[in-house]
């Protein structure tokens, strides 16, 4: 009997004691949770004073972790929306500024012109010869607007791409053929250089178009070069192409800002395709997934380079 | 300015006999990039420490979201992304495995935290590659990745872009750019190249001696120093095709009916209003504007200029 009741003092005993420890973790764990919410609780107030940027962290495996990465991906969805909208909105201001800035230069000068002729400051062939300068501005003007415009749609998102598979290689070859006879009549030397393996990348064909033969234009018309190297290769991982020449180039203090469109210190500029053209290519670039960057040394070379992420085979 | 998020108020931190930042006041603002700029030892790594309670400051204070680091920091730093020299990575891990480690410290914002922010870099996600086996530009990269991996509200990023080649400068510059303007973080990063922060930053504070000696937006500075000849005359379109025509110069730019400025100073101012009377335009006003960034760092330095 006695032996009887031992044991059951002891199974009590043993029972109480795992009561205990359990209340003691279940107690932790409560305030863990406690301090956890507090926590929360004060970070959704700042989100709710308009601190979009503001985050709940939590460990993957917490129990919590789950709700607070729901709550993130509300309040970023909210966020992307409002940046949306300013982001619209900045760009309708840009539109304001570079019609303003970039058409009333040479729409002045234009009327400059004009005027002259008009007016009778100048007479004869002389004033045959401004009429032709007044003409040759205003299709200079009506290209600009075109482009100022296309820097404006690809910048606002309106336009949309079909990005698929192809080989950056093949395209480039075929996009070339039409280059060879202008390069051949300027006379201009070039150097293509093409891998045999295929580069297999994941872009839009049209946009890699206008890429490519913005930067072969750029260098025609712009650089006073004589000659011009395309490459595709790869390396780590990316495609990169390449377009090289030997003219001019860019100065130093230039090379940092040759793809901004926005003014900086409203320096005017001399050749104002230039300018918005490579912003294009560099948005067209950054629509693909790819990255621009150009590297200068004067009147030896000048290179801009492209690299697009390669797609897994 | 009420949404200043990072302040230092007469930071100072001496070493030994040396002040190494002295007296330093800087004001980091709501969806700004600053950028520290400063030669190498001008204190900028000790100022970023400093801002991020890594090394306590000899006198001052520094307030980030208006509070004290110092006092509660634990509350302040997670919303803090920060690259100060190289993070202690493990060597015989792989790039994955060391940001999961400081995912598991810190905590993450969503599932795929890791994931994203090896993407955002550009390095493969679960790859084999050992960090030790890791290239400089590499090892650069997922130092940033670590710094984003947690969508941090500020970056404080001291020398971003050491060790990566020309393009890998050019895409953090273009992802810098990117979450301050697409996503409306602040920045706070420094250089010891002028080109490379007049590229990036919205506002700028140059360093020298620990030093600061001037805290101004680039916007300011840009207006402050450039380079022009302006005009204000009686009939713009006129002068403009004289100076065209005549001067055979075409960079310049038309404000209004009145005032135009000319970028290319390669014609004396006298010649130039001769010209323009002598066609009978009237000039009001000539002023010309010729100070560039570069006599400007010098001049503030100086001497000696920056980059």
């Amino acid at each position: 009997m006695a032996s009887a009741d031992r044991s059951l003092l002891i199974a009590l005993a043993i029972l109480a004691v795992a009561a205990i420890i359990c209340t003691l973790i279940l107690l932790r764990r409560y305030h863990h949770i406690k301090v956890k919410l507090k926590t929360l609780s004060e970070t959704l107030d700042d989100i709710a004073a308009g601190n979009s940027n503001r985050r709940l962290l939590a460990h993957p495996d917490e129990e919590i972790s789950g709700l607070c990465y729901k709550i993130n991906d509300i309040v970023q969805h909210y966020r992307d929306q409002i940046i949306g909208f300013k982001t619209a909105e900045e760009t309708n201001r840009q539109l304001m500024t570079s019609l303003s800035h970039d058409v009333r230069t040479p729409l002045t000068t234009l009327i400059g012109y004009l005027d002259a002729a008009q007016k009778g400051i100048v007479s004869g062939s002389e004033r045959e010869s401004y009429i032709e300068t007044a003409r040759e501005r205003a299709h200079t003007m009506k290209d600009y607007v075109d482009m100022l415009f296309e820097w404006f749609k690809l910048n606002s998102g309106e336009e949309t791409f079909q990005r698929q598979p192809l080989d950056l290689a093949e395209s480039c070859r075929e996009l070339l053929k039409d280059w060879i006879p202008i390069f051949e009549t300027q006379p201009f030397a070039y150097d293509i250089e093409m891998p045999e393996a295929p580069m297999p990348v994941c872009i839009d064909a049209d946009a890699l178009r206008r890429i490519l033969n913005n930067l072969i234009q750029n260098v025609l018309r712009h650089s006073q070069a004589t000659r011009i190297e395309i490459r595709v290769g790869s390396r780590d991982g990316f495609a990169e192409l390449s377009v090289t020449d030997n003219g001019r180039g860019i100065a130093p203090q230039d090379l940092p800002h040759i793809f901004e469109r926005l003014y900086k210190g409203d320096k005017a500029r001399s050749e104002q395709g230039s300018g918005l053209g490579l912003s294009i290519v560099q948005q067209l670039v950054r629509k693909m997934g790819g990255m621009i960057s150009a590297q200068s040394e004067p009147s030896v070379r000048t290179e801009f380079r492209m690299r697009f992420p390669l797609s897994p085979e | 300015m009420n949404d200043v998020i990072i302040e230092t108020d007469h930071l100072t931190k001496v070493y030994g006999s040396q002040k190494s930042v002295a007296d330093l006041s800087i004001h980091v603002r709501k969806g700004r990039i600053y950028g520290l700029l400063g030669r190498n030892g001008a204190g900028k790594t000790t100022t970023m420490k400093m801002i991020l309670n890594l090394t306590a400051p000899t006198s001052g204070e520094v307030k980030i979201f208006g509070e004290d680091v110092r006092k509660n920091g634990k509350r302040i730093l997670p919303r803090i992304g920060s690259l100060i020299e190289s993070p202690g990575f493990y060597p015989n891990l792989t790039g994955t495995e060391n940001l999961r480690i400081f995912a598991r410290l810190r905590g993450v914002p969503n599932r795929q935290a890791v994931k994203n922010a090896l993407e955002i870099v550009g390095l493969p996600y679960q790859d084999k590659k050992l960090f030790s086996e890791y290239s400089l530009g590499m090892k650069q990269r997922l130092a940033i990745a670590n710094a984003i991996m947690h969508d941090p509200e500020v970056l404080i990023l001291d020398e971003p872009v050491n060790g990566l080649d020309p393009i890998g400068i050019a895409e953090v510059r273009d992802f810098i750019k990117r979450l301050s303007i697409e996503q409306g973080k602040t920045v706070l990063l420094s250089s010891h190249i002028l080109s490379e922060i007049s590229m990036l930053a919205d506002d700028i504070g140059i360093i020298d001696q620990g030093v600061l000696l001037e805290e101004e937006s680039l916007a300011e500075l840009d207006r402050k120093n450039s380079r022009y000849i302006h005009l204000t005359v009686s009939d713009t379109a006129q002068s403009a095709r004289l100076i065209e025509q005549q001067l055979g110069i075409n960079n310049f730019h038309i404000d209004d009916d009145h005032n135009l400025r000319l970028y290319d100073l390669s014609a004396a101012t006298n010649a130039l209003v001769r010209l323009l009377v002598e066609n009978g335009i009237e000039v009001f006003e000539v002023h010309t504007q010729n100070n560039t960034l570069e006599d400007y760092f010098k001049r503030i330095t100086g001497g000696e200029g920056i980059a």
